[in-house]
């Protein structure tokens, strides 16, 4: 498994040579393929690992070199690969690579174009260094790499004011919670002594719940700001200032899923703590509901789907909070290719209708770009869980298994369910079909993208229609990581303290079989409820936007403080600018009255003053006479001659 | 030996005052250059009566880098009157007020 | 009363008379000669205490070299007709002066003397003689100071010659 360490540092070198090269040698469309070389060959070499674990279920801990020894404890640059991180490397590397080849078409003649793919290999390296890590050292390094990456990235086109605040607000929002996963790994080592996860699992056993309970929630805090989950998710849609490929890339599929994947990756820790899996569930199911109410409103294309990611992202967590890891990690892989489907047909659109945002301004577009139309619809129907497409097979399992353990849990996830379905189809009937809302002048010019953009549209839609029937096999594959009782890595001890944690979904039994699945969600009364409320949800979408049966202002304007509250996002942004922004500004101006007017100008002015009467008075003695000095100087003599005489 | 050498110090202490207060006084500035000579024999004293209280011989050497050093103040001091008083005809230390600005 | 106690008295008297005189006589002159008796004294005093090179030395350097360059000044420079003291600083320094000669008076008899641990003990002294012990100790231990004095000297000498000169280098050059 030596060849393994070419995954993270392939997309490392191409950032080299691309920053090194760029912009003198290698130019417009050299650097783009240089970096989906460099992204291609991790692909490669990740899906061959993939193919070997899933033989073995094995796993391979590869120490590369020692990073820095720290007292006993050496933290080493590693690649940890089972079926987990390999699945995890998979998604990484294969949908990077489809979105670095449509990047190359929507970049084009951009004049920071080299910059870019510079910009999108380090991150791909950040993540893959966060993905293969062994330790929580490595995964916090990789941690704020992708999060310097999304940082750069959503700020590419720095001279758009909105780009750059909304940069700075996803750093500094991520770092909250980044601030608490460091002061949970520092626990972490506090406690065991070490920080590579195979050793912290074996010693879990030995260690208080309250501690590994403390360890749990502060690591989730991370994984909080991460994913974008609430209460920190207000970053994430404003992060799709950036180039619609990093929303894809970074803002869908793979950065926010870090913190999903972080808390499966230390399953064993979350397991061990029952406060920790019910807030993550709680988390999750908030997000979910909450984002999906949001989503309903708004207006911008590429926020719209942000606000679905927010609430997949909540699904994702509501499984790891069942206790159906499993479930979680595969609707992160599915999710992963619908939703840069989703991303990427949004981008081929706005590159089509130059870049105007607003979906009340789009409309009809289905005739002039076809491909683009149908995969968009492909991904859409995969998100508002329809089957055959695979988010029904990932997303479904989730509510059901919700129905039988939490019935609050249920009630949101399945309501959140209907309304992913209205907004996603909302947004296709409105840009998609519809009437003709689009400007005249730009009409004229709508055609459809070219090849090297619709080919990775077509592959991912590809990808999102078959992707669920593969279900029980991710199952399977995913079972030497995430099921105590075959995870080798444990001991016997850790297995029955998991295995313990885990309880709350032993009674749950979900077919594992995609066929099966199906043929039992058509069946059974709750998956057939499921599955109406979802078609439901676009019969709505049909009736109000394509139809026009119901006027979309007549329900505005009936439930307008419901609008109201979603529109203004649950005016989260507003009670975070009141309290953090408002009130930071206001106890500046208090500090800035009492402490620097008061306190700090009138110590200065004041020495001032004092010291210039002392110097009024003071000059009085500067005769300038030799004769004065020296008797001064006596005086001085005669006092410290005293005060050593009579002081000591 | 019937007198201490404290009170050789003790004497050392008196002539280093009067060249004190002798430097502080004058008005005439070789006559402050005259009282910083007493000062420095106040000083010798007081070395030497250390030596023979303390059975060494290393400050009657400094006693002699002390007349060499004195040699060279006199030499150095007394071009300075002298170039004092080509500038400003006169050698009273109330007038000499440059430090003033 | 021995012959050493007579000598310390009357010679330091002799030095604190002569040194009022250097302070307060108003003639320039008569400061001059005052001071020729302070050091006389004061060589006494060294001879009292043994050490008969800084005796001699005090005598030849001092009493001699140095007041030589003090006479040749004040016979270049025309006589102060000025005040000769300021009562304004007597009024500072005399009761200060005072006060630290009673506090250096003080620290001198009553303080406590380190313990005498040099090798040129009376006994030692009396074999080899004081001159003989300084100089060695001065041309072996100190030897790198005695050079250095020395080169001050030169300096010293230099200097001298250029700030009595000036005026004319001046000249020469207008």
């Amino acid at each position: 498994m030596e060849y393994l360490w070419v995954i993270p540092f392939s997309p490392l070198i191409a950032f080299i040579i691309i920053s090194l090269f760029g912009y003198k040698l290698l130019k417009e469309p050299l650097s783009g393929i240089v970096a989906v070389i460099g992204v291609a060959i991790s692909a490669v070499f990740s899906v061959y690992g993939f193919y070997q674990v899933s033989q073995t279920g094995d796993y391979y801990d590869l120490k590369l070199f020692t990073w820095m020894p720290l007292g006993d404890y050496n933290i080493s640059v590693s690649i940890l690969w089972d079926p987990l991180s390999a699945l995890m490397t998979c998604v990484v590397t294969v949908v990077s690579t489809f979105i670095f080849i449509f990047a190359t078409g929507y970049m084009k003649g951009d004049p920071s174009y080299p910059r870019f793919f510079a910009y999108l290999s380090l991150f791909v390296f950040m993540m893959l260094m966060l993905t293969l890590a062994d330790n929580l050292v490595q995964l916090f390094f990789g941690w704020e790499g992708v999060g310097l990456a999304s940082y750069l990235l959503i700020g590419f086109w720095h001279y758009k004011k909105s780009a750059s605040v909304a940069a700075l607000e996803a750093f500094i929002v991520n770092r909250v919670g980044d601030w608490l996963f460091l002061l949970g790994v520092l626990l972490a080592f506090i406690t065991f002594g070490t920080l590579d996860y195979l050793d912290i699992f074996n010693k879990i056993p030995e260690v208080g719940f309250w501690t590994i309970t403390a360890i749990a929630l502060l690591l989730f805090g991370g994984a909080v700001g991460k994913s974008a989950q609430i209460p920190l998710h207000i970053w994430l849609p404003n992060a799709m200032e950036g180039p619609t490929p990093v929303s894809a890339l970074i803002h869908a599929a793979t950065m926010v899923a870090a913190g999903v994947y972080m808390v499966a990756r230390i399953m064993p820790v979350f397991a061990s703590s029952e406060i920790a899996l019910d807030t993550v569930l709680y988390i999750g199911t908030m997000s979910a509901f909450i984002a999906a109410t949001m989503g309903l409103v708004q207006n911008d294309i590429k926020r719209i789907i942000a606000y679905s990611t927010l609430s997949q992202l909540g699904y994702m967590f509501a499984a790891e909070g069942l206790g159906l890891f499993k479930d979680g990690m595969f609707h992160l892989a599915s999710h992963a290719v619908f939703k840069a489907l989703l991303f990427l047909a949004a981008g081929s659109v706005l590159v089509a209708i130059h870049h105007i945002l607003d979906v009340q301004k789009m409309g009809q577009l289905r005739k002039y770009m076809p491909i683009t139309a149908a995969t968009f619809l492909v991904g859409a129907l995969a998100l508002a869980g329809i089957p055959p497409f695979s988010g029904f097979f990932s997303k479904d399992p989730i509510i059901e298994a919700a129905y039988e353990i939490n019935w609050v849990v249920w009630v949101l996830l399945w309501s959140g369910a209907g309304l992913t379905a209205f907004y996603i189809f909302r947004l296709y009937f409105l840009a998609f079909e519809n009437g003709d809302r689009l400007d005249p002048h730009i009409k004229s010019h709508v055609h459809e993208s070219p090849p090297n953009m619709t080919i990775p549209l077509i592959v991912l839609a590809t990808g999102a229609i078959v992707l669920g029937f593969f279900r029980e096999f991710f199952m399977n594959f995913l079972r030497p990581s995430l099921d105590p009782s075959q995870m080798k890595f444990l001991s016997e001890e850790t297995k029955i303290v998991v295995e313990e944690g885990l309880t709350r979904a032993h009674h749950v039994h979900i077919v594992e079989d995609a066929w099966h699945f199906l043929v039992h969600s058509l069946t059974s009364p709750l998956g057939l409820l499921i599955l109406f409320t979802a078609l439901g949800g676009i019969f709505m979408a049909f009736l109000m936007y394509q139809l026009r049966v119901i006027d979309p202002v007549w329900m505005a304007n009936t439930f307008r403080p419901i609008y109201l509250l979603f529109y203004n996002r649950w005016y989260f942004d507003h009670i975070y600018y009141a309290i953090f922004a408002y009130g930071y500004y206001k106890l500046s101006k208090f500090m800035w009255k009492a402490g620097d007017r008061f306190l700090i100008d009138g110590i200065v002015n004041g020495s001032g003053k004092v010291s210039m009467s002392f110097g009024d008075i003071l000059r009085l003695t500067q005769t300038g006479r030799i004769s004065a000095y020296l008797a001064q100087m006596v005086v001085g003599i005669l006092v410290f001659l005293s005060l050593f005489l009579f002081l000591s | 030996m019937s007198i201490p050498y404290e009170y050789y110090v003790a004497l050392s202490g008196l002539l280093m005052v009067l060249g004190l207060v002798g430097v502080t006084v004058r008005k005439n500035i070789i006559a402050v250059l005259l009282s910083t000579e007493l000062m420095l024999n106040a000083v010798n004293i007081a070395f030497v009566a250390f030596d023979m209280k303390l059975h060494d011989v290393a400050g009657q050497v400094f006693v002699f880098f002390i007349l060499t050093i004195a040699a060279a103040e006199a030499a150095i001091g007394l071009g300075l009157v002298m170039a004092i008083y080509r500038l400003r005809k006169d050698v009273d230390v109330e007038k000499l007020t440059e430090l003033k600005l | 009363m021995d012959l050493h106690a007579i000598a310390f008295w009357s010679f330091s008297a002799l030095a604190v008379i002569s040194a009022f005189g250097v302070v307060f006589a108003k003639n320039i002159v008569y400061n001059i000669l005052s001071l020729i008796a302070a050091l006389i004294a004061v060589s006494g005093l060294f001879f009292n205490l043994g050490a008969e090179l800084l005796g001699a030395l005090q005598i030849l350097i001092y009493a001699v070299a140095i007041v030589v360059f003090y006479v040749l000044v004040i016979s270049t420079v025309p006589e102060y007709k000025g005040q000769s003291v300021d009562p304004k600083y007597m009024l500072i320094s005399i009761p200060t002066g005072f006060a630290i000669f009673l506090e250096l008076s003080y620290v001198s008899i009553y303080g406590a003397w380190a313990s005498s641990t040099g090798i040129f003990t009376p006994e030692v002294m009396q074999d080899v003689g004081n001159i003989k012990a300084v100089s060695s100790m001065l041309f072996t231990k100190y030897l790198f100071p005695f050079e250095v004095a020395s080169l001050i000297l030169l300096v010293a000498m230099i200097g001298a010659i250029l700030l009595g000169r000036k005026e004319q280098v001046m000249e020469e050059n207008q």
